[in-house]
C-alpha cells in the first residue's frame, strides 16, 4: 500500500505542476497571448513605451554646446537609472535634442516629472546670499523625520560646503534658511543651533516616495542647460513586434526540446527532472514577479542561463547516481551517495555564478543589471530545486517499489 | 581499475597549443577585420517616416534589408498629425548612410505606398562608454571574487586557470563575431555575460572532480592518470549539459527571427568554447602547473617521473 501512496503523491504533483504551467502558457482566448504575459512587466525592447524628445535651449543656466548636451544626457541617464526604470534609451541628435525612450506607460508621468526638472538646488540665507548649491552635495539620502512625521532628505556636504554651512548656521540661529529647487522654495527650516558636521536635512513632510525622488534628483545633479519637451509619443518595442512573437515561439520549442532530451537521456529520472524544472520555472517566475522585475532581452538571457544551470544540476546528480550504482551500490544507497556527492558540486558551481551575478547587480547599469537580477534569482533557486526537490521526487519514485537499478537508471547489475 | 581509459591529459600541451592558435586567430580577426559595431554603439540616423496607408514593421524591415542591406531598428509610433486613419508611422534607426544609400532607401520605400519623411536626424550611440566601462569594472571585480572563492573552496591555482579559461572563451567568442562580421548591439553585453556565467559554472564542475579525486588519490597514481580519470568521469555530464543548452540555442537560431539571431549565435559560439575550454584550457593548464610543482616537491622515488 505504501507504494501506491507514493505513486498517488507523484501523480498529484505532476497534475499540479502541469496544470499551473499549462494554464499560464495557454493563450487567453480573449487576448490571444499567454496569460503569464499579462502579469509580466516588459521592457522597452519587448513592449515599447514612451518616446520623449527634449530640446536644449540657451538660458541663464548655460549655453547649448555639444559638451553641455552630453552632460545633460548623462544627468538624465543617471536620473532614470536611479528611478529603477529598466534599460532606457537615451541619445543625443544633431540638433541638440535629447531623445529618451522608457518602457511602460504607467511611469511616463513620473519619468517626465524627473526628466523635465532642472534640479538646481540652492540654500539661501535670510539676507539673500547663496550658502550652498547642488554642487556642494556629496550624497543625498532618505531618513525618517526625527522631529515629526514623514520623511526627510539628508545631505552629506563636500568641499567648502561643510564650512560654509557651519558659518551660515552659526550666524543665523533662530532664523530660517531657505532651500530652493528650481527657484521654488521647498523648505524653510529654522536654524536651531550651528551645524558643524557637514550634514544638512531638507524637511517638508515628505512621503517616503517624494523624499526618495527628491534625493535621486539631487544625486543625479542639476541639468547644465534648459531642456524643453518638444515631443512625447508612444512607441512600439525596439525589437519589433514581428520578431518577438517568433522568438517566443522558438523559446517554447527549445524548452520542449530540452525536456524531451532529458527524458531521452535518463528516462524516468529525466521525466522527474522535467517536473523539478517545472517547479523551478514556477518559483522563478513568482520571485521575479514579486520583486517587480522588468523583463528585457538581457533579463531573459539570465533566465535561460538559470534554466541551463538547473538542468546541469540534474545532469550532475543523475550522472553521479549512475556512477555509484555502477560501482555496485544498491538503489537506495546509490541514490543517497549520488545526491550527497553531487550536492557539493552543484553548490560550488552555483555559488561561484551567484557571486558574479550579485556583483553585476550591484555595479551594473542597464542591460547588465537586467541580466544580473534574473541570473541571481535563477541560480539561488536552482540550488534549491535541483537538490531538494529532485531528491524528494526520486525518493517518492523509488518508494513506489516499481523500479530497480536497471529500469530506473539503465544501469545493469555488474558482476564484480 | 577502469577498463576503457582515455589518457586525456597526455595531450594537455596539444590542447593548449590549439587554444593558443585559436586565440591568435581570434585576436588577428579582431585587429584586421574588427567588430561590426551596430547602431547601439556607433549611433547613426533616426528617420521618422509616415505612410498614408497601413504598413507593417515587417514590410518596412524587408525593404530596408533588400534596398541597402542594412539591419535597422524599427519601432511603430502614433502617427503625428495624420489625416487618414489608416496612416502608420515608424521611427527607424539605421547606421550612418551615404547619400546614395539614402536615395536608394527612400526610393525603394515607395513600393510600400506614398510616404513623407517627417524627420531625419543624426543620433548618438545609445550604449554610453560609461555603461561599457562600468560593465568591464563589474566583470573584473566579479572575476577577482570568484578566484577568491575558488581559492578558499578549491585551490588558488584552480581559480587562476578557471579565469584564464574565461578569458579564452570571451576572446574566441568575440573573434568569431569579428570573422563573420556579426553585428554587435547592446544585447551583445548580455550575451558575453551569459557566456562568462556558463563557462565559469562548467569549469567549476570540472575542477570539483579534480579536487575530489585529489583527496582520494590512489596510491601510486600519477597526476596525469588522476587528471585523466577526472576528465573521464566528468565528460559525459559536460557533453549532456552542453547539448541541452545548444538544443535551445539552435532552435533560436533557426526559428527565432532576425533580431534574436545575433544573440543566439553569439551564445552558441561562446557556450561551445566554454564547454571545451573547461577541459582543454582550465584543466590542462592546471594539470601542467600542478605537475611542475609536484615535480619540484617530490623529485625522487615517490611518484612516477613526469612525462612530457
Amino acid at each position: 500500500m505504501k507504494g501506491g501512496w507514493n505513486a498517488l503523491v507523484l501523480a498529484l504533483i505532476l497534475l499540479l505542476v502541469g496544470g499551473v504551467i499549462g494554464f499560464y502558457l495557454w493563450p487567453n482566448p480573449e487576448t490571444g497571448s499567454a496569460r503569464i504575459l499579462q502579469h509580466m512587466k516588459l521592457g522597452l525592447d519587448l513592449q515599447g513605451g514612451a518616446h520623449i524628445v527634449l530640446q536644449g535651449v540657451d538660458s541663464e543656466l548655460g549655453k547649448v554646446t555639444p559638451e553641455t548636451i552630453q552632460a545633460a544626457r548623462a544627468v538624465i541617464e543617471n536620473r532614470i537609472n536611479s528611478l529603477g526604470v529598466s534599460e532606457p534609451v537615451v541619445q543625443v541628435d544633431s540638433q541638440n535634442r535629447i531623445i529618451v525612450e522608457i518602457a511602460g506607460a504607467a511611469d511616463i508621468e513620473e519619468a517626465r516629472e524627473v526628466i523635465g526638472k532642472t534640479a538646481v538646488l540652492q540654500f539661501i540665507d535670510p539676507e539673500g546670499n547663496l550658502v550652498l548649491d547642488g554642487r556642494d552635495v556629496a550624497e543625498a539620502g532618505v531618513a525618517q523625520d526625527p522631529y515629526g512625521r514623514g520623511f526627510v532628505v539628508t545631505l552629506k556636504l563636500k568641499g567648502d560646503g561643510p564650512q560654509n554651512f557651519y558659518e551660515a548656521t552659526s550666524k543665523f540661529v533662530g532664523q530660517p534658511i531657505y532651500i530652493m529647487l528650481d527657484d521654488e522654495v521647498i523648505s524653510w527650516p529654522e536654524v536651531r543651533e550651528p551645524i558643524p558636521n557637514g550634514e544638512a536635512t531638507i524637511t517638508g513632510n515628505f512621503t517616503a516616495e517624494e523624499a526618495s525622488q527628491l534625493a535621486h534628483l539631487i544625486n543625479g545633479g542639476a541639468l547644465p542647460i534648459k531642456l524643453v519637451e518638444v515631443e512625447a509619443r508612444m512607441v512600439s518595442a525596439t525589437l519589433g513586434a514581428d520578431s518577438i512573437a517568433k522568438s517566443l515561439r522558438a523559446g517554447w520549442i527549445g524548452m520542449v526540446g530540452v525536456l524531451l532530451f532529458m527524458i531521452l537521456l535518463y528516462r524516468i529520472p529525466g521525466f522527474l527532472a522535467d517536473i523539478a524544472l517545472g517547479v523551478y520555472a514556477i518559483l522563478n517566475m513568482l520571485v521575479l514577479l514579486a520583486i517587480d522585475n522588468v523583463f528585457t532581452l538581457p533579463g531573459i538571457a539570465g533566465v535561460l542561463l538559470g534554466i541551463a544551470m538547473a538542468v546541469d544540476g540534474n545532469v550532475i546528480i543523475f550522472e553521479r547516481i549512475k556512477e555509484e550504482l555502477r560501482k555496485g551500490k544498491g538503489l537506495r544507497s546509490g541514490i543517497d551517495a549520488g545526491f550527497h556527492r553531487a550536492y557539493v558540486t552543484v553548490l560550488d558551481s552555483q555559488v561561484t555564478t551567484a557571486i558574479a551575478a550579485a556583483i553585476l547587480w550591484w555595479l551594473g547599469t542597464g542591460p547588465v543589471r537586467g541580466f544580473a537580477v534574473t541570473l541571481f534569482v535563477g541560480t539561488v533557486l536552482s540550488m534549491f530545486t535541483a537538490i531538494t526537490f529532485t531528491r524528494w521526487l526520486v525518493t517518492l519514485t523509488v518508494n513506489t517499489g516499481w523500479f530497480d537499478k536497471r529500469t530506473l537508471f539503465g544501469v545493469k547489475e555488474v558482476a564484480r | 581499475m577502469g577498463l576503457t581509459r582515455v589518457r586525456y591529459m597526455r595531450y594537455a600541451k596539444h590542447y593548449l597549443v590549439f587554444g593558443l592558435v585559436t586565440i591568435l586567430i581570434a585576436v588577428g580577426a579582431l585587429l584586421f577585420r574588427g567588430l561590426n559595431l551596430g547602431i547601439d554603439f556607433t549611433g547613426g540616423l533616426l528617420l521618422d517616416l509616415q505612410f498614408e496607408r497601413t504598413v507593417t514593421i515587417e514590410q518596412v524591415r524587408t525593404v530596408m534589408n533588400s534596398a541597402v542591406g542594412i539591419d535597422a531598428q524599427i519601432q511603430q509610433v502614433e502617427p503625428k498629425g495624420a489625416e487618414s486613419p489608416e496612416a502608420t508611422e515608424f521611427l527607424v534607426r539605421t547606421p550612418v548612410l551615404s547619400e546614395e544609400q539614402k536615395a536608394a532607401l527612400y526610393d525603394s520605400l515607395n513600393h510600400l505606398g506614398s510616404y513623407t519623411v517627417i524627420g531625419e536626424d543624426a543620433v548618438s550611440a545609445t550604449v554610453s562608454s560609461e555603461l561599457t566601462n562600468k560593465a568591464l569594472l563589474a566583470v573584473a571585480i566579479a572575476a577577482v571574487l570568484q578566484v577568491i572563492y575558488i581559492s578558499i573552496r578549491f585551490q588558488f591555482r584552480m581559480g587562476v586557470t578557471a579565469v584564464i579559461a574565461l578569458l579564452h572563451d570571451v576572446i574566441i567568442t568575440v573573434g568569431v563575431l569579428a570573422i563573420f562580421q556579426v553585428e554587435v548591439n547592446s544585447t551583445f553585453v548580455a550575451a558575453i555575460l551569459t557566456v562568462l556565467g556558463y563557462s565559469m559554472n562548467d569549469t567549476v564542475v570540472v575542477m570539483d572532480r579534480l579536487r575530489e579525486n585529489l583527496h582520494s588519490r590512489q596510491k601510486g597514481e600519477s597526476l596525469e592518470d588522476l587528471a585523466s580519470r577526472s576528465i573521464q568521469e566528468v565528460i559525459t555530464r559536460s557533453i549532456y549539459t552542453g547539448i541541452s543548452v545548444q538544443i535551445m540555442l539552435l532552435v533560436m537560431i533557426f526559428l527565432g527571427g532576425s533580431t534574436i539571431l545575433d544573440l543566439a549565435t553569439t551564445l552558441f559560439v561562446g557556450i561551445l568554447a566554454g564547454t571545451y575550454s573547461s577541459i582543454t584550457v582550465a584543466a590542462a593548464l592546471w594539470f601542467l602547473w600542478e605537475r611542475s610543482r609536484d615535480g619540484r616537491h617530490h623529485r625522487g622515488p615517490a611518484g612516477r617521473p613526469a612525462k612530457a
